[in-house]
């Protein structure tokens, strides 16, 4: 092979390396995390019109979480707030994956009861599989 | 002859090496200028994440106040529906409302509290805040704004004073009212009631069954409906039941526990809110902020 076409070789194969490494970076596309945001949105809306909250107990949540939950996303959320104990704590997975995108939100939730409401602030995180 | 030949060979063979040199170098160039081309539309997709970044980072933003402001008046909405008392529904161009009153009512309470909690838990970025002139407006007579309609339900104090409806203009198709007492009988006295156009129905529950009065009225002009309760003993209870200019409706309870039931007919659909600007929640850093009236219904 002669100088030339070993150096052109070498620069299409800088180029291509370059293309690669833009493509794999535009490829982390923003707009496809948001929908991640708002699938944990419109979960804990849901949670809250149902006043799946009301009930405090966090295997019951959970399963409400797992049945309404896009099958493609794990979920955690964790509740702070004036009922006894504080704070409760539900997931759908332990592990949380290291290195990809974790969607959060939170809203302010209000849990009616017989002797005064509860107020409470829901931190939620949702993860793709 | 042979050197002949052999010179034709060398020509023969430059000219098969500069060919080959040139098309060598055509296919250099181009796979040089198609790499190129790769390469400047991966730059420009990079350029356009770029800017799909900030974009995420605004409607993220947005989403988060969206949050906040839905997850607040589904609260104020709880605390109604669990708390005031009162039963709201709107039904296609029909408004109805039923409470009893006098009577007990934590709903301020609650009110109050949830916004001491909000603005406690949100004190700085966010930040939720509330107007104590609104919330002491609210306190006071509890009114509910019907939209776009512009009528105001309220109370002359609530849980205890009576209940008030006063349309901004003459908007208001028909009235339904209903009371409900526990005593023995009842009796309609409507020698101050006008005619006209406007329908309006009142209907008395009582121990001994339930009687009904409607006559069509002039709802420009003042209108007094007394109903008599009596129980047998020598204290009759009388409450009276007004319809002034613009269908202004007041029902007069006096000292008596009464239920409430009003229908108003609007002739379009409606939305309930409570005053406007109790709350606000605010983005300081990113210059975002929201200030909306609650939805009851």
């Amino acid at each position: 092979m002669s100088l030339d076409a070993a150096v052109a070789v070498v620069l299409v194969f800088i180029f291509i390396a370059l293309s690669v490494y833009y493509v794999g970076k535009a490829n982390d596309e923003p707009l496809s995390r948001l929908q991640m945001v708002r699938a944990g949105s419109d979960v804990m809306l849901l949670l809250d019109k149902e006043d799946a909250f009301s009930s405090l107990n966090q295997d019951e949540i959970a399963k409400r979480v797992s049945a309404i939950l896009p099958p493609v996303y794990e979920m955690r959320l964790r509740i702070n707030g004036t009922f006894p104990g504080n704070v409760f704590t539900v997931e759908t997975a332990r592990d949380e994956p290291e290195g990809s995108f974790i969607a959060s939100g939170e809203r302010l939730v209000v849990i009616p009861n017989s002797t005064g409401a509860y107020y409470g602030r829901a931190r939620y995180w949702v993860w793709l599989k | 002859m042979k050197k002949i030949h052999k010179a034709h060979f060398f020509q023969a063979h430059k000219a098969c090496a500069l060919h080959a040199m040139k098309k060598g170098a055509f296919i250099s160039l181009g796979m040089f200028m198609l790499a190129g081309l790769v390469f400047s539309a991966a730059v420009l997709l990079f350029h356009n994440t770029q800017s799909a970044d900030a974009r995420f980072a605004e409607m993220a933003l947005y989403d988060r106040l969206y949050d906040m402001d839905s997850s607040m008046q589904l609260g104020f909405q709880k605390l109604f529906n669990s708390y005031s008392g009162i039963s709201l529904s709107i039904t296609g161009d029909k408004v109805v409302i039923e409470e009893t009153l006098p009577r007990s009512s934590s709903f301020i309470l609650e009110l109050e509290g949830f916004l001491d909690y909000s603005s406690s838990a949100y004190s700085a970025d966010p930040m939720v805040s509330y107007d104590e002139a609104v919330l002491a407006s609210i306190t006071d007579t509890l009114p509910i704004h019907i939209m776009p309609q512009g009528i105001t339900i309220r109370h002359a104090s609530f849980p205890s004073g009576n209940l008030e409806i006063e349309p901004s203009s003459l908007n208001i198709y028909n009235y339904s009212l209903y009371l409900g007492s526990d005593r023995m009988t009842s009796a309609f006295n409507d020698a101050a009631t006008t005619s006209g156009s406007f329908p309006w129905m009142v209907s008395v529950a009582t121990a001994s069954g339930t009687s009904t009065w409607s006559k069509n009225v002039d709802a420009s002009a003042l209108n007094t409906l007394s109903i008599i309760f009596d129980d047998g003993l020598p204290t009759e209870n009388t409450i009276t039941v007004s319809l002034d200019n613009p269908a202004k409706l007041v029902v007069n309870k006096g000292s008596m526990q009464l239920a409430h039931g009003v229908s108003i007919g609007l002739g379009d659909r409606a939305e309930a809110y409570l005053d406007s600007g109790l709350y606000s929640i605010s983005f300081e850093k990113d210059k975002l902020s929201s200030e909306k009236a609650v939805k009851l219904a």
